[in-house]
């Protein structure tokens, strides 16, 4: 789902290796909303906490194959759609051995292109990557708004609803799929956990509203998880049904 | 030696300056250790700017990277420790704090001694620790207290031969930063009251910010009074500008001697703000909150009180101002001697020895 962004540590390295964070900042200005993905063995000075962005860093001066099986269980672990890889070296090392990184294209020359050359817009990729809003007390209508009118071409809208899904939240997602073109998924995650009846009783009460969103119910455990998946399907068969 | 270390990312900032104050410890009885730390936290920055090797893997608290690639995110977390324990080799792995059947194996089976940071909790999570079949694998607790803090009776009987303890692992405090504190943010005619909410990231904190904000706009403290709010790293929203008298900080590096600079500090009773607060000896108006999983903070904050050390607030401005005032213009709470000496390095050969032990 994210966009992923690798940097080896030799490009990094390189006098030019600024470039890597301009190709950041510049995908974080054009694409509001993506969750990035920044991987490199050499992190940026100041770090401070993102909404969009979480960066992982790898060993500086490790073998090539601990570098690959880092990035390999990166991809594997958050599935990008598009993997940028900052210059062809990068590019070479991260598929040599493995071809899960989504839609693969190369940042060079401050240009971002396809292994074969041909240059990619930012508006392409702006269709191509969906917009993701967390749905909370801080998430405010005005700023959501201009979100999605930034981003109307996306292919899909993705509505994480990280506490109790209230009145004030469902407001907020119907406001959201009003905007939107296709129907959004909604991911909740159930405050009192999935193996009671609390939490059955919160996710059963999102059933009048599986016609305006494909709804997710999330759970952290690997058990919750398998819990969590025969809920949303028992969702989408009462929507079936009805 | 070489040793990694792994800081969980809770919603404060507790496990990584615990740590981060334990390595400059131990490297201070042992220069040659080398110490390379795994976390996850998004301000890891501090671990490479206190001039360690930082790997920085996803934060489990991402609000967007907490939905992708949920299901089995165990699983995946424990195949890159897998390839990080293989490149680095480390002899000790020293967790603060995880309980992970799978990861402890993976650590075993890579032949490094598995140790862990297992700070005061609830007798009930304690006893629920002591029932796990993945702790057998640990070959080392290590206490961040002294022994009558924390008595080994306390402690599941199965743990307490592989126990050490460390005595306080806290950051240390000298004069003089509490002096050039006091002067930067309140002259000496004036009272600086502080604010703060740990690492910011629990939503439940943040109306303490909120209470702090509306005694200040009623004025029910009158004049005289320099407020310090501080959100906390992980505060999610935007820090709204300071003015005069209030200053408005996401995070500073010097929270302990500011808190020890100031005449009274408003604060939830998070386990590590309460014992930096023990080495300051300020006086504390305490709102504690009730969503914090392993601790308990109503009996923390309780026990503060009945000792003498804080007041305990309702989560209303009316009360909170009331024992603002209380404390700042009735002394009902006086204030304690701060604590200057530097206990930090006998922590750091007592956990050199306890380590060393393993190899």
């Amino acid at each position: 789902m994210p966009l992923l962004a690798y940097a080896s540590e030799a490009q990094a390295d390189d006098p030019r290796g600024a470039s890597f964070l301009d190709l950041l900042s510049t995908l974080e200005r054009t694409l509001p909303g993506t969750f990035l993905l920044p991987i490199s063995p050499n992190p940026p000075r100041q770090t401070v906490p993102n909404p969009t962005l979480d960066w992982v860093t790898l060993p500086r001066g490790a073998r090539r194959a601990i570098t690959l099986g880092l990035l390999r269980r990166y991809a594997r672990w958050y599935r990008p759609n598009v993997s940028i890889f900052a210059g062809r070296e990068g590019h070479r090392l991260a598929t040599a051995c493995y071809d899960g990184f989504g839609a693969r294209l190369l940042w060079e020359d401050d240009q971002l292109r396809h292994p074969n050359g041909t240059p990619v817009s930012l508006e392409t990729l702006a269709t191509q990557l969906p917009v993701s809003v967390v749905i909370d007390e801080t998430c405010s209508k005005e700023a959501m708004h201009a979100l999605l009118s930034a981003r109307a071409g996306a292919p899909e809208l993705r509505l994480y609803c990280p506490g109790v899904v209230d009145a004030g939240v469902l407001e907020k997602l119907h406001l959201a799929a009003d905007q939107f073109a296709s129907k959004p998924r909604v991911f909740v995650r159930l405050k009192q956990g999935l193996m009671n009846a609390e939490g059955a009783s919160e996710a059963m009460a999102l059933t009048p509203h599986v016609d305006r969103f494909e709804i997710n119910i999330c759970s952290e455990r690997e058990l919750g998880a398998a819990v969590a998946g025969i809920l949303s399907a028992t969702l989408r068969a009462v929507k079936e049904l009805a | 030696m070489k040793l990694m270390i792994y800081a969980i990312n809770g919603r404060g900032m507790g496990h990584l300056n615990r740590t981060l104050v334990l390595a400059s410890a131990i490297k201070k009885s042992d220069p040659t250790l080398d110490v390379t730390f795994v976390v996850g936290s998004p301000v890891f920055g501090i671990v490479s700017e206190a001039g360690y090797e930082v790997i920085k893997v996803p934060d489990t608290h991402h609000q967007l990277g907490y939905y992708t690639g949920l299901n089995n995110r165990q699983t995946h977390l424990n195949e890159v420790f897998r390839d990080l324990l293989e490149h680095y080799q480390p002899d000790v792995f020293l967790a603060d704090f995880i309980v992970n059947a799978e990861l402890f194996r993976t650590v075993k089976r890579s032949g490094a001694a598995l140790a862990l940071m297992l700070r005061k909790q609830r007798a009930s999570v304690m006893e629920a620790l002591g029932k796990q079949a993945c702790m057998r694998l640990v070959d080392r607790y290590l206490l961040p207290h002294s022994a009558a803090e924390l008595p080994l009776s306390e402690l599941p009987a199965a743990f307490r031969a592989r126990c050490r303890h460390l005595g306080p692992v806290a950051r240390p405090l000298t004069q003089a930063a509490v002096a050039e504190v006091r002067a930067r943010y309140a002259p000496p005619t004036e009272k600086l009251v502080v604010v703060a909410i740990g690492g910011g990231g629990n939503p439940d904190s943040h109306p303490t910010l909120e209470l702090a904000r509306s005694v200040i706009a009623q004025k029910s403290l009158g004049d005289g009074i320099r407020w310090v709010l501080v959100h906390g790293p992980y505060f999610p929203g935007e820090v709204i500008s300071s003015i005069a008298a209030v200053s408005e900080l996401r995070y500073t590096p010097d929270l302990l001697p500011l808190m020890a600079a100031a005449d009274v500090v408003l604060c939830n009773a998070g386990y590590n703000t309460l014992q930096e607060l023990e080495t300051c000896g300020t006086p504390a108006v305490l709102v504690p909150l009730t969503n914090t999983g392993r601790d308990d903070q109503e009996e923390r904050a309780r026990d503060w009180e009945a000792r003498g050390q804080a007041l305990v607030a309702q989560r209303e401005s009316a009360d909170v101002s009331q024992k603002l005032r209380d404390i700042l213009f009735e002394g009902h709470v006086a204030r304690r001697p701060a604590a200057y000496e530097d206990g930090t390095d006998v922590a750091g050969e007592r956990c050199l020895d306890a380590l060393g032990e393993l190899r």
